[in-house]
């Protein structure tokens, strides 16, 4: 019953975005409420449909690009000869972490210009800690006795890993996977004080004018974003794990 | 055939396993015996390479294991480890496939393969075929490990304690069925356990170690009655030294012509459960059941007693 609530208000909540990007006309009376009388009520300077086209692309860019990373250093680490690495990529990836996106941003401009460059550096320093721990977790804790069987049985080292290992640690991956694109998403927003084309531009342009109704259109469709993606990741991991993760209450 | 030569393993300059030689007939099963930490996964795990040998030589039919890239060699070795060790997110038919799925079987050797060994693990294809490890109770999960290390059809058997995780009933039935695909398959198996019964019940031959060293290497009559030393001795059990004697022979081998009252024994009983049979009835001896027409023959205590001191 309560799923069933959730997903009935999600999708609601779905179409209601959906509504909003086709036809923002139809919201601008209840927008209106929250503006002074001859200021603009729906965000015009650019398509917002196109904004929001934009905001994905560089979350979606810059997760591949992180996770593709930091499951290449998971997987290094884990080998026998990548072991050494195993504390040093650790203290990487946390620095990653602590650094402030703002100043990622400051940092890049210089060197990459105005635009999405800069966005899409910090998006990638920020993203791989979620992704790295979780794949560490998940190819460190795999049952002993079935990486035993996988080596007793003649599986080479690169058909261990493909065969057993990324297959046994695909659940988790993916749930860090989604825990970085949805900081993404909110991250992302910065981006528009260096020119990058995202939601945050709508944000921006509602905070330097006092214009609430776009700091709420802005703040709406990010999170909507962010729900979108976490929606699909979440059925993406449950794909992956549910039939082995599922308890013995199933047992026929 | 394997021959095992003077093979040793060190560890930080300890001799984990210490210049270890033995010769294992084909088609036999071996147990290694040994109290914990003396060296029995040790050098199973070198036979298949999972451990490299610090000095010494392995040879499997004539061939010195260390000229074959490891898991080449393991593809041709089954493995069989406590916790069976199935991969968790494949069906029961994709974790048997998986030795023929690396040597590059075609599809339909590969799927006549796994009915057959469903079958002869008494597992139903369609029920079973396409279901996971974590719907399996724990007897089935061990049979279907057994059957990967058996697909590809090995020579040569390893089990590190396989049947540890089972309870009693259970493990007793995996022993008998284990005694017979061996018959059946005839292949040679080299087998880890603690329990000492199940050494007796299964095996030809028993290895007993400690501390790194092979003590005595011989068939189970010869350890209980001529044990190398103290260790085996106790090891083997002196105090059931009889029991086991007895257990290792059928009836048939003191039966008797003659008649005897009371129920009849079924003639493949071992002379230890008709030891038992016996003093519980309270009888000094026991008609063996006999096809119709045959001369009633008897097994009785006078002679189980005798059997029991044989020396
Ligand atoms: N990789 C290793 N490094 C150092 N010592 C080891 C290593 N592997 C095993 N040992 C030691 O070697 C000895 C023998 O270990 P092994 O696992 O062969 O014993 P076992 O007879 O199988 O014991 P158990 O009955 O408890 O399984 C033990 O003392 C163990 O601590
Ligand atoms: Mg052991």
């Amino acid at each position: 019953m309560q799923i069933a609530a959730g997903s009935l208000t999600r999708a609601l909540f779905g179409l209601g975005i959906l509504a909003f990007l086709v036809r923002p006309e139809w919201f601008e009376p209840a927008l209106r409420l929250l503006v002074d009388q001859n200021m603009p009520v729906i965000y015009l300077q650019g398509n917002l449909l196109s904004l929001l086209l934009q905001h994905l692309a560089l979350v979606l860019a810059a997760t591949t690009v992180a996770a593709i990373l930091a499951i290449s250093a998971a997987i290094f680490v884990t080998r026998p000869v990548g072991s050494d690495f195993l504390p040093l990529s650790r203290s990487i990836v946390s620095i990653g972490q602590t650094f402030p996106p703002v100043a990622v941003l400051a940092l890049c401009v210089p060197v990459l210009g105005f635009g999405n460059g800069p966005t899409l550096v910090a998006l990638i320093f920020y993203g791989l800690l979620p992704i790295f721990e979780n794949a560490l977790t998940a190819l460190r804790t795999i049952d002993p006795a079935v990486l035993e069987a996988a080596r007793g049985s003649g599986m080479s080292e690169p058909q261990r890993l493909m065969r057993v290992e990324l297959p046994l640690a695909m659940p988790l991956i993916i749930s860090g996977i989604r825990l970085s694109a949805v900081i993404s998403v909110a991250t992302a927003t910065i981006g528009s004080t260096v020119a990058a084309k995202t939601l945050g531009e709508v944000i921006v342009a509602g905070l330097q004018s006092y214009n609430y109704a776009f700091i709420l259109q802005g703040g709406v469709l990010v999170a909507a974003l962010a729900l979108l993606i976490h929606d699909s990741l979440t059925i993406l991991e449950r794909r992956f794990g549910l039939r082995r993760l599922a308890t013995t209450d199933g047992k026929p | 055939m394997i021959e095992i030569d003077e093979i040793s393993k060190l560890y930080d300059g300890r001799a984990v396993v210490d210049r270890v030689s033995m010769q294992i007939p084909a088609s036999t099963i071996t147990a290694i015996v040994g109290t914990s930490g003396s060296g029995k996964t040790t050098l199973m795990r070198m036979v298949n390479r999972l451990i490299d040998q610090t000095s010494g030589q392995i040879k499997i039919n004539g061939q010195d294991i260390t000229g074959t890239q490891p898991h080449e060699l393991r593809r041709r070795i089954g493995y069989v480890i406590q916790g069976h060790g199935l991969f968790p997110h494949q069906t029961v038919y994709d974790n048997i496939a998986t030795v023929p799925r690396l040597l590059k079987w075609d599809r339909a050797k590969i799927e006549q393969k796994v009915r057959e060994l469903l079958a002869l693990f008494q597992l139903e294809f369609d029920s079973f075929a396409r279901r996971y490890p974590h719907e399996l109770s724990g007897g089935q999960q061990q049979r279907v490990g057994v059957a990967r290390a058996l697909a590809a059809e090995p020579d040569l058997l390893l089990m590190d304690e396989p049947f540890g995780a089972l309870d009693p009933i259970i493990r007793a039935k995996a022993q008998s069925d284990l005694r017979d695909i061996q018959r059946k398959l005839g292949m040679t198996i080299l087998l880890v356990t603690h329990d000492m019964d199940e050494a007796f019940r299964l095996s030809d031959r028993i290895a007993v170690m400690n501390a790194g060293k092979l003590l005595q290497y011989a068939e189970p009559r010869t350890l209980l009655t001529h044990p190398a030393d103290s260790f085996v001795a106790e090891m083997v059990g002196q105090a059931e030294r009889a029991f086991r004697l007895l257990s290792l022979n059928g009836i048939d081998a003191i039966a008797e012509d003659g008649q005897a009252a009371g129920a009849a024994l079924p003639a493949d009983l071992t002379q230890r459960e008709a030891l038992s049979d016996l003093l519980w009835s309270g009888r000094d001896a026991a008609p063996i059941a006999q096809p119709d027409g045959n001369a009633p023959r008897r097994v009785t205590l006078s002679r189980l007693l005798a059997a029991a001191a044989e020396r």
